[in-house]
């Protein structure tokens, strides 16, 4: 699926938000995969994403070395970095490992061409968001959606952002308590901290605002049990 | 999902957590579960969520039609159909060794549900049910396909109301029918009751172009900025044809 697509810029943009995926291609080169994904693996620990998950993890996060031990032909690998010149490393070094797994990178376009450019890569397909249709009078305002976006698959909750900002306003929760909240529910480890940081700061700034103070069925008040 | 009573220390974290909306306090201070509207996403079992570990699966979750909830909103479920993890294919990821979309022809992901509002099968089926006529080709390897009705596009009337956080449909087509496909996905969108995500696969033309933004520009569509790009590193490289 697009899981790392249709992220939107409000308060931040995604000039630092490069999401790397490399893909086993099911049935044509993911016989034999394994040591080259392992390959592939030790490319970004060198390099550094500022997060990574694992397909099939039902823990918060797992270590490196462990994720290593569970790789197999199917695995994929997700991170992200917020640094163009990681980025570019990362896949200038890959097309040097000649390893032919099928690499993507989202993130804004001209930003993710330029890498491209930077790593000698010539791209061979784009997939562009071209945004949401429908019935978008469901839909909570941006602020909110520039979070939960991070998680393509929707485990992010409109609720919990509206939550979290909340407390943050108040001072009930730190940034960085905030930050960790909103990125657990992505197993994926491709949700970008540094821009919630970023909106959460401009959040602090700009004191009063509240973010839309929608329902959250019937716990408006209550306190999440972290931080009784 | 459910809440074991026994359990439930009323702490109320979940709540919010629940991307379906489908925590609610009852009067004795525990917290229950509206399973119709539950998603079955497995957010709740982690320890984050609830530390008690209250949370244990709906009755009949293994079964057909509940298990479809799982697969098109638990994003660590694998479709034994396709054994591919997700709710959709490798789509522009592996288009360089798969050639889904080669050139002339262009992709849509029409993802259902989000950003987080979720979507039913009757959804769904709407929209299959309208593209099929159209005479796009549905992309195979997809976990809605197998579920679809190949002739007529539809799905089956017993998982109209199951409730998922999203299904991606993905279609492929001559480049020349984008207006008329969009014309499409755009009236039936407003006769659906939720949201869509739509994206659009193009391969770079031999200068490194996309000549289909062009042509969107004339549509009076204009991409939002976030894309993803297949770097062509895959091997071996899809036949062109």
């Amino acid at each position: 699926m697009t899981h790392t697509l249709h992220r939107i810029e409000v308060k931040t943009d995604l000039k630092a938000d490069f999401i790397f995926l490399c893909t086993p291609a099911n049935g044509i080169n993911s016989r034999g995969a394994t040591p080259k994904l392992l390959r592939i693996l030790e490319i970004l620990q060198d390099v550094g994403p500022v997060n990574m998950g694992f397909y099939g993890s039902r823990e918060e996060r797992i270590s490196m070395e462990s994720m290593k031990e569970r790789l197999h032909d199917n695995s994929r690998l997700r991170c992200l970095f917020d640094s163009r010149s990681k980025m570019t490393e990362v896949l200038r070094r890959i097309k040097d490992e000649d390893a032919g797994l099928s690499i993507a990178v989202t993130g804004s376009l001209p930003e993710v061409l330029a890498v491209a450019r930077e790593a000698g890569l010539t791209p061979h397909t784009a997939n562009l968001s071209l945004g949401v249709f429908g019935k978008t009078e469901l839909l909570p305002p941006d602020e909110i959606m520039e979070v939960t976006t991070m998680c393509g698959h929707g485990m992010i909750s409109f609720n919990l952002v509206r939550e979290t900002f909340e407390f943050v306003r108040k001072g009930l929760m730190t940034v960085e308590e905030a930050m960790v909240k909103l990125d657990q529910p992505c197993t994926c480890g491709i949700v970008n901290s540094g821009r919630i940081r970023e909106i959460l700061e401009q959040l602090i700034r700009d004191s009063g605002t509240s973010f839309d103070g929608g329902e959250t069925d019937g716990r408006q008040d209550i306190p999440s049990g972290d931080f009784n | 999902m459910k809440i074991e009573p026994e359990k439930c220390i009323s702490c109320g974290n979940c709540v919010a957590y629940c991307p379906a909306r489908a925590i609610f306090g009852g009067s004795d201070g525990t917290f229950a579960v509206n399973e119709d509207v539950c998603f079955e996403c497995g957010l709740c079992r982690y320890a984050f969520v609830c530390p008690e570990g209250a949370f244990i699966e709906s009755v009949g979750m293994g079964e057909m039609p509940r298990i479809m909830r799982s697969l098109f909103s638990d994003p660590n479920t694998t479709h034994k159909s396709t054994m591919v993890p997700g709710r959709g294919t490798e789509e522009s990821k592996t288009n360089d060794v798969t050639g889904q979309v080669r050139r002339g022809e262009t992709g849509l992901c029409i993802e259902l549900g989000r950003p987080g509002i979720g979507c039913c099968f009757k959804d769904v089926s709407l929209m299959t049910e309208c593209l099929k006529n159209t005479g796009v080709s549905f992309i195979s390897g997809n976990p809605l396909i197998t579920l679809m009705d190949k002739k007529s596009g539809r799905f089956p009337e017993y998982l109209s109301e199951e409730r998922i956080l999203s299904a991606i449909i993905e279609i492929v087509f001559k480049e020349e029918y984008l207006e008329s496909v969009l014309e499409v996905i755009f009236e039936t969108g407003q006769r659906l009751d939720t949201v869509f995500s739509l994206s659009l696969i193009s391969r770079f033309d031999e200068r490194g172009g996309l000549a289909l933004l062009n042509q969107l520009e004339n549509l009076g569509i204009k991409p939002s900025g976030s894309a993803k790009v297949n770097m062509g590193l895959g091997f071996p490289p899809a036949e062109e044809g």
